[in-house]
């Protein structure tokens, strides 16, 4: 079977600067795969790589057995579906205007009704709809641009189906309540057969939602499997050089907070 | 909650419906208005041609037909594309302070017209021949362009638009333009100096059917392309990179915007010269009536646009009458404070 997504041999260059250094790396319909790494291993890059924002040096991305530069914008926005870590929105449209704005045109205007109340209830924003987002919290938005790249996906007719799903950084700037709902959500949308390859910061979120984990360094994958294969002391000390890290509690008086699931209201 | 956080938006039947029956009456109060005024029962005699005095009549439908409609004409397609360029503008660089006046567009097309007046005029001195009026809106189209290209090289690195850069940019275009036009002044003969000086301050007073039909062809562009690129303006208002993620050509859009922009701009200036904050008074009312959707805002402007410069306008040639204020004193009177506070209000959310 072909793979959603398959990158090989990837040479990406900014300027002079080689940023990304034989890249190989594949995400199958319905799979989590989570970029990880210190700032600056390229993680970000690789994704915008794969969004087709970047032209690749040298190798090739293909997307459902497609070299990538062969679609055309409007194409390539019914295969894959984008989050970006900082979205800044310069004049005054509401939630709802935010949120239905990547839909396919093809859709009819009640099923974009009912799949945007849908998705906004999905990602907690229901309170938000005429709320102008330029005014919201940091992490409020980052929850409807989230909604509006998953409706841009969940709207894209059946022949093109099934989606690839990019984000960068999905939970930075969200609280512990919506990191977890964040993780059940992504973990939805891969049980419907999308892919999802995202860059995350926090190794627990993405062992907790990941099938596999890519961890990165200076341009490089450094080690790429199941989530308990690569984060690993070893490679923590190896990748971070910090040393007995996984799976350790601190001592008695230092709170330690980790939930692993919610209950949903 | 403050009031003022949420946003029902009209339905657009309603907003177009409301804006088009302000443009009608600010033209029945334009045809009534003037060094003679002509009470509303005759204007619609002197219309449709009944009236008990003949003398009268004659008199009424020569004003009319000669001298107030095609000036209102004139009036309205300019005051529809200033505002429709500024709105394509702001949206094009995500930038409500944007205005082609402002920032260099129509002195980059005074420019042109105005070395077209002179250089033209020297090449064809001798030959008897007279230079064509068509000549003019070409010449600014290419004078608009030149300066929107060049302003977006200067304010957009990497698909962001530094709005300090864009508006100091801006400047340093007008500026520039503006030293051509000088030059062009010193070395103009007197009649080249009236024409050049026409477009500096800006006046419809030489508004005539001809230049209200050369306008015609940019107004159906303009209607014509709204429609495509209304969806693309909305989605690059959340960054290129993210227009892109939507579907949207971004490069295709851009070039597209900046060719609307300059069409609409230099076909104003052409007619009427230079008339400034048009373009970014209108879109920022409509903004806040009807919301900044491009595919309702863009059309809305084009409407209030017409319908704010016919006021403008009815003043313009009415305050000082016989005498005529140029129009370009009146739109800057209002819409330099106007910006002013746009700009203060900015200042006050974030740093530029």
């Amino acid at each position: 079977m072909t793979a959603l997504v398959d990158v090989t041999d990837l040479v990406v260059e900014v300027g002079a600067q080689r940023i990304l250094t034989d890249i190989d790396l594949t995400v199958q319909a319905g799979e989590v795969v989570a970029l990880v790494g210190p700032n600056g291993a390229g993680k970000s890059t690789l994704l915008r790589a794969i969004t087709g924002e970047v032209a690749p040096a040298n190798g090739r991305i293909a997307l459902k057995g497609r070299t990538l530069a062969d679609y055309a914008p409007a194409e390539l926005s019914r295969h894959r579906a984008v989050l970006s870590q900082h979205t800044h929105v310069s004049f005054d449209f509401t939630v709802d205007e935010i949120v239905v704005m990547g839909v396919d045109r093809t859709r009819a205007r009640p099923w974009v009704r009912e799949a945007r109340e849908r998705v906004k209830a999905q990602c907690d924003i229901a309170h938000l709809s005429d709320r102008p987002v330029t005014r919201l919290s940091g992490g409020e938005q980052q929850r409807v641009h989230f909604a509006r790249a998953l409706l841009q996906l969940l709207s894209v007719p059946d022949d093109s189906k099934p989606g690839l799903f990019l984000l960068d950084e999905p939970t930075a700037s969200l609280d512990l309540n919506h990191q977890l709902r964040m993780v059940e959500i992504v973990r939805e949308v891969a049980k419907q057969g999308i892919g999802v390859l995202l860059v995350i910061h926090d190794l627990n979120l993405a062992g907790m939602l990941a099938n596999r984990v890519a961890m990165m360094k200076a341009g490089r994958i450094v080690t790429i499997g199941a989530p308990h294969e690569v984060i690993r002391d070893d490679v923590m000390h190896q990748v971070f050089q910090v040393s007995d890290a996984v799976g350790i509690v601190p001592p008695a008086p230092l709170p330690f907070v980790l939930p692993q699931s919610m209950r949903l209201r | 909650m403050p009031l003022i956080s949420h946003s029902r938006r009209p339905p657009a039947v309603l907003v177009i419906g409301v804006l088009a029956l302000l443009l009608l009456a600010a033209t029945l109060l334009s045809i009534m208005i003037g060094a003679a005024g002509i009470p509303l029962p005759r204007v619609f005699g002197a219309l449709f041609g009944y009236g008990d005095d003949p003398a009268q009549l004659a008199g009424d439908q020569l004003i009319l037909w000669s001298a107030r409609l095609p000036r209102i004409a004139v009036a309205m397609a300019v005051g529809a594309l200033l505002a429709l360029a500024g709105a394509i503008m702001q949206g094009m660089f995500r930038n409500p302070l944007a205005d082609p006046g402002l920032v260099g567009v129509s002195s980059g097309a005074g420019l042109a017209s105005a070395t077209v007046i002179v250089v033209g005029d020297r090449l064809l001195a001798g030959t008897g021949l007279q230079l064509p009026f068509e000549l003019l809106p070409v010449a600014a189209f290419f004078g608009a362009l030149a300066s929107t290209v060049v302003l977006h090289r200067i304010a957009t690195h990497d698909g962001r638009t530094s709005i300090a850069i864009f508006l100091l940019g801006g400047l340093a275009i007008a500026a520039l333009s503006n030293a051509g036009i000088g030059l062009l002044v010193f070395v103009a003969d007197d009649q080249q100096l009236r024409d050049i000086t026409f477009w500096l301050l800006g006046s419809l007073a030489g508004a005539t059917w001809p230049k209200a039909l050369a306008l015609l062809p940019f107004l159906v562009l303009a209607v014509l392309m709204v429609p495509r690129i209304a969806r693309g303006l909305d989605l690059l208002v959340l960054g290129e990179a993210e227009a892109f993620h939507a579907g949207v050509s971004v490069q295709r859009l851009k070039i597209l915007s900046m060719v609307l922009v300059s069409a609409a701009t230099g076909a104003a200036v052409a007619v009427s010269g230079v008339i400034g904050f048009v373009g970014i008074v209108v879109p920022h009312l409509i903004r806040l009536a009807v919301g900044p959707a491009h595919a309702l805002l863009l059309p809305s402007s084009m409407l209030l646009g017409a319908a704010l410069m016919l006021c403008a306008d009815t003043a313009a040639r009415t305050m000082a009458a016989p005498a005529e204020v140029p129009i370009g004193i009146i739109t800057a009177a209002i819409g330099a404070p106007f910006f002013l506070i746009l700009l203060l209000r900015r200042r006050a959310v974030a740093s530029l």
